[in-house]
């Protein structure tokens, strides 16, 4: 994905001089075709995140297009007033990408954990929040990104090569994008790359003769409610999956959704409980430590096919 | 450039004379920093910012910043008299449905390019601006006005740092030194001298005059208009300065002049240093 990124972000920039790059003193390497090709498009902010973010802000309101590049929790968490203050208040054409969702940069330990950034920039007016779960939503998404004038927020992981859409797959922004077949009683909703795990559940549910439906949520806001509604309202049990804590998240945006239009729709959530992450290990080890990871929904999802 | 029809004198004797009334209508908070920062708004706003009243968004005009954007009184009325929007208008500061609040918003208020409150994010937004046009190669300037206690804030000096870094010599930063804070002096709270040298350290070119001297200031302005980098003017000031008894006392951070003495006694000293050929809005009214 992060790869995919910065081809698209280069030949966007190519056709668009107004669009700058803007990192935090970071990107090594990957960002080096970029700065080699555009050095005149090209900021290093250093390691000051809130200049760097009312910075973007002021910078747009010129008619730039910043682009502000950074790790983890750095362009959000960190400078989370001025995202607010200076980007959302101006409806300013600032994307925010942040490389590392979830546990992407999961031995590096808790400070590289971003598994609150969907709960905080969701909760800004006017910001949109992008979640790709493959290269080929990753494509859809930084496109779309470009196109929309207004601040977006993209949330990668690091390059997976393993696509889970058909390459022609029509999105459509703020719904499910089915991963399965479309024939079942229950689903399961994820977005990031532990969409993968979800499909994957799904195939060795159905496999087992019972049946689960798996999407992605290439959009977490703005949400199609409607399409959400048509979605939910065809199975029995939802499941959702995300990186990302129990609180703010798709679990709230689902059962909000569940909530307010009365579904008769029963929802588990797979997520991280409520909790910052002392255990040391790789994205994958974390997920199985917080019970994420394709066992434990596993599990958890062929017992109540059972039943 | 478009002509301010009143000499920085005037102008900052109007900021005051609006600041006593629209503080003492709304009730609200801030008159001693509107005060403060007059005589520095008269003279960027009478002699040295390029703007244009009749078309606020032209590319050609200067920016401005008010970090401090409790000083919010100020900076409003500053654009009614140069023709922005009408006087009418800054009585409504503070009241429902008014455009005009407390701390600055650019929204649907022409000639104000930030919005600022939450303090410390002002310098950063100028330099983003500053970098930008000087990206884009445009000559304009971006001028930014902040407060002392605001150099607290950490994010201060992470745009101090960028601002060198990026040679942004379209960057003039005015720090309204007053001296005072929210709850005590600076110098009490988390002192910032030595304050010029910390800006000299991060390679700025900095200058440090009296605050309430339109000669100094007027001759810092250009000085600066002329720098090869970023450029501060720390403008040493006196907090409430024109009215007696909001000099120097902290409790006319918050407290608006009240009906009767505290409201008859300020005019009464502003008037007396009242421009001769200048008349009080006010008056012309009754």
């Amino acid at each position: 994905m992060r790869t995919t990124f910065v081809e698209i972000l280069i030949q966007r920039a190519r056709q668009d001089k107004s669009i700058q790059l803007v990192t935090g003193d970071l990107g090594f390497g990957v960002l080096q075709p970029f700065i080699d090709q555009l050095p005149q498009q090209y900021t290093n902010a250093g390691v000051a995140e809130q200049n760097m973010m009312a910075m973007a802000g002021g910078m747009a309101s010129v008619g730039l297009v910043p682009v502000v590049y950074s790790i983890g929790n750095f362009p959000t968490l960190r400078c989370y007033e001025q995202i607010r203050n200076d980007v959302c208040y101006y409806n300013a054409n600032v994307k925010i990408i942040c490389i590392g969702g979830g546990f992407t940069y999961g031995a590096l330990g808790m400070s590289h954990h971003a598994t609150e950034d969907i709960a905080i920039m969701r909760a800004l007016p006017r910001m949109h929040v992008f979640t790709p779960s493959d290269r080929i939503e990753a494509r859809f998404l930084i496109n779309l990104m470009f196109d929309i004038k207004a601040p977006v927020y993209l949330r990668l992981e690091r390059d997976s090569l393993i696509d889970l859409h058909r390459p022609n797959y029509e999105f459509k922004l703020g719904a499910p994008a089915l991963m399965s077949d479309n024939k079942a009683e229950s689903a399961i909703i994820a977005y990031g790359t532990i969409s993968k795990v979800a499909l994957d559940v799904s195939a060795k549910v159905n496999e087992q003769g019972y049946k689960l439906d798996a999407y992605s949520m290439p959009s977490l806001k703005p949400i199609d409610n409607q399409e959400m509604i048509e979605v939910l309202k065809k199975y029995k049990i939802i499941y959702t999956l995300e990186e990302h804590n129990i609180i703010g998240g798709l679990a709230s945006i689902v059962s909000e959704i569940i909530a307010r239009n009365n579904l008769n729709v029963r929802l588990i959530p797979f997520a991280i409980n409520d909790k910052l992450c002392s255990d040391v290990g790789d994205q994958e080890y974390l997920r199985k430590a917080n019970e994420i990871n394709f066992e434990s929904v596993y599990m958890i999802v062929i017992k109540n096919s059972r039943q | 450039m478009n002509k301010s029809n009143y000499n920085s004198v005037e102008l900052a004797w109007l900021i005051r004379r609006h600041g006593i009334e629209m503080t003492h209508l709304s009730q609200g908070s801030h008159i001693a920093s509107v005060l403060s920062v007059a005589d520095i708004l008269g003279v960027l706003y009478a002699d040295i910012i390029n703007v244009y009243p009749g078309d606020p968004a032209n590319i050609n005009r200067d920016y401005f910043v008010l970090s401090k954007g409790h000083a919010g009184a100020a900076i409003y009325a500053v654009l009614a008299e140069r023709g922005f929007f009408s006087r009418e208008i800054l009585k409504s500061h503070y009241q429902n449905g008014s455009k005009l609040s407390g701390h600055v918003s650019h929204k649907e208020v022409p000639g104000v390019d930030a919005s600022t409150g939450s303090l410390g994010h002002g310098l950063s937004y100028a330099v983003g601006i500053a970098l930008a046009l000087k990206k884009l190669g445009r000559i304009n300037k971006v001028y930014v006005i902040l407060g002392d206690g605001e150099c607290d804030e950490g994010a201060v000096w992470e745009a101090a740092l960028m601002a060198n870094e990026y040679q942004l010599d379209n960057l003039i930063a005015i720090v309204d030194r007053n001296q005072m804070q929210s709850l005590d002096f600076t110098e009490k709270t988390a002192k910032l001298e030595p304050f010029l040298q910390k800006w000299l350290a991060f390679n700025w070119q900095a200058t440090e005059i009296d605050g309430h001297d339109h000669l100094a200031l007027l001759t810092a302005m250009k000085d600066a208009q002329k720098a090869y980098g970023p450029f501060v003017i720390i403008a040493d000031t006196v907090k409430g300065k024109g009215v007696s008894f909001m000099e120097l006392n902290i409790l006319w951070h918050y407290r608006f002049p009240h009906a009767g003495n505290e409201y008859n006694q300020a005019l009464k000293e502003l008037r007396n240093n009242k421009p001769k050929l200048l008349n009080d809005p006010y008056e012309e009214n009754k």
